[in-house]
């Protein structure tokens, strides 16, 4: 069985939302972290939910209204959501009245809201949907893990259309608690939300498939073979590096020496789900057939785009994530 | 009418709006009688009932002793402004 992305849509600090794949950045580097450029709430949320919701939980259930409405789908099959750490604003909020306060009548909104499962939950009670729902913490694999949930559930043919999608945020007292246990050294912490709709129905893109992989090196002979493809059939890369010189990459780089290699953590910055930016990018590079310039970093263009391969890693956590385009689906 | 339950009542809006996250209100879009709960006025919640009990103890140090007229009392601006003048 074939698996597709009928919809996507992506919150990240860049202009992404609703848009096609932005054709340049917004160039303000921001001083300590990367925040997202907010979405028309009010379009997706009615005021009276929207109050009670931090960002994550607003990009969250934002992002995911588009993508049902983009793929004109009242109620998904399954909601599975990756987050690395949840509603971090909601919990900071709610463990710092509970020190402040000795301990003493914390406020209830903060807590209730603070679990990592309010995302997928809020999309769920807003949509009337009770259907299979899941949350996913996996330090930087939540968003595979969860891509490899909605995989195994359509292949067992428990569900034809799943709403999955990787969200996390930044506060800045988390970004001092990152800081100081030496996190994200060479990187700039970010946040964002993507989110897609997998689908049996056929469409441009193909979800070919994901691995992760838990250890301090990679067999990429290896890890293709799983995929059933070999280094020559990959037209795009899109690696996971920080800056010009990410050491991480040099392995991936030079397998794959010579190809057109996208990156987007100097744009949108670091964090526990950022690999599903990476897959939104492959999507639209896919479905629009055309890379904008500035998204390259070694300047190589392809001939076509048919496979795209997704590398990401930090430390001992890497995955791989294969796109291809589906050159006989019915026009969009 | 009490000065002092007017600059209460007055309050008690503020603290409503910002411990409610109510950010499409200003203090003077909240009528003193509008219902707090329900379809009408403010439409507030379970959860918001949750927040202004949280609210009275910790603002103004008085416990909903009798959870039976938690309705009553919170009916509204002026219901709960009586009721902490009551209490005080």
């Amino acid at each position: 069985m074939k698996l597709y992305i009928k919809s996507s849509d992506c919150v990240s600090a860049q202009q992404s939302f609703e848009n096609s794949l932005p054709m340049e950045f917004i160039s303000d580097t921001p001083a300590l972290f990367y925040t997202c450029i907010q979405p028309e709430y009010k379009k997706f949320i009615s005021p009276n939910l929207l109050r009670r919701m931090s960002p994550i939980i607003r990009n969250g259930v934002s992002c995911s209204m588009s993508v049902l409405k983009k793929a004109a789908l009242q109620q998904p099959d399954a909601i599975i959501v990756g987050t690395a750490l949840g509603c971090l604003k909601d919990t900071t909020s709610f463990l710092t009245q509970l020190i402040q306060d000795n301990e003493n009548l914390p406020n209830p909104t903060h807590f209730i809201q603070s679990t990592h499962n309010t995302i997928a939950g809020q999309i769920a009670l807003l949509l009337s949907c009770s259907a299979y729902n899941f949350t996913f913490s996996q330090n930087h694999n939540s968003f595979e893990t969860a891509l490899l949930d909605a995989q195994l559930l359509m292949l067992d043919q428990k569900a034809n259309h799943v709403l999955v999608g990787g969200v996390d945020e930044m506060n800045e007292l988390s970004y001092g608690l990152i800081k100081e246990l030496y996190c994200y050294k060479n990187s700039k912490p970010g946040e964002g939300a993507a989110f897609f709709l997998l689908s049996t129905d056929k469409s441009k893109v193909e979800f070919k498939g994901v691995r992760i992989i838990n250890g301090s090196t990679i067999d990429f002979n290896l890890e293709l073979a799983g995929f059933g493809i070999t280094w020559q059939d990959v037209d795009v890369l899109i690696g996971g590096d920080n800056d010009v010189k990410d050491s991480a990459y040099n392995d991936f780089a030079m397998y794959f020496y010579n190809k057109p290699y996208l990156w987007y953590k100097p744009f949108v910055g670091e964090y526990g789900t950022v690999s599903a930016q990476a897959f939104w990018l492959g999507t639209k590079i896919i479905e629009e057939q055309k890379i904008p310039a500035c998204w390259s970093k070694n300047s190589l263009m392809p001939k076509e785009i048919k496979n795209v391969l997704i590398y990401n890693c930090i430390g001992n956590e890497h995955s791989l994530m294969l796109l291809g385009l589906n050159s006989d689906c019915p026009k969009m | 009418m009490s000065t002092l339950n007017k600059e209460l009542k007055e309050e008690l809006k503020a603290k409503l709006i910002e411990q409610l996250n109510l950010e499409d209100f200003e203090v003077s879009d909240i009528n003193d009688n509008d219902l707090l709960f329900g379809g009408e006025g403010l439409a507030l919640d379970s959860i918001d009932a949750l927040e202004i009990i949280v609210l009275l103890e910790k603002e103004y140090g008085i416990k909903l002793d009798d959870p039976k007229k938690g309705k009553e009392i919170m009916q509204s601006i002026q219901t709960l402004a009586d009721f902490i003048e009551r209490k005080r």
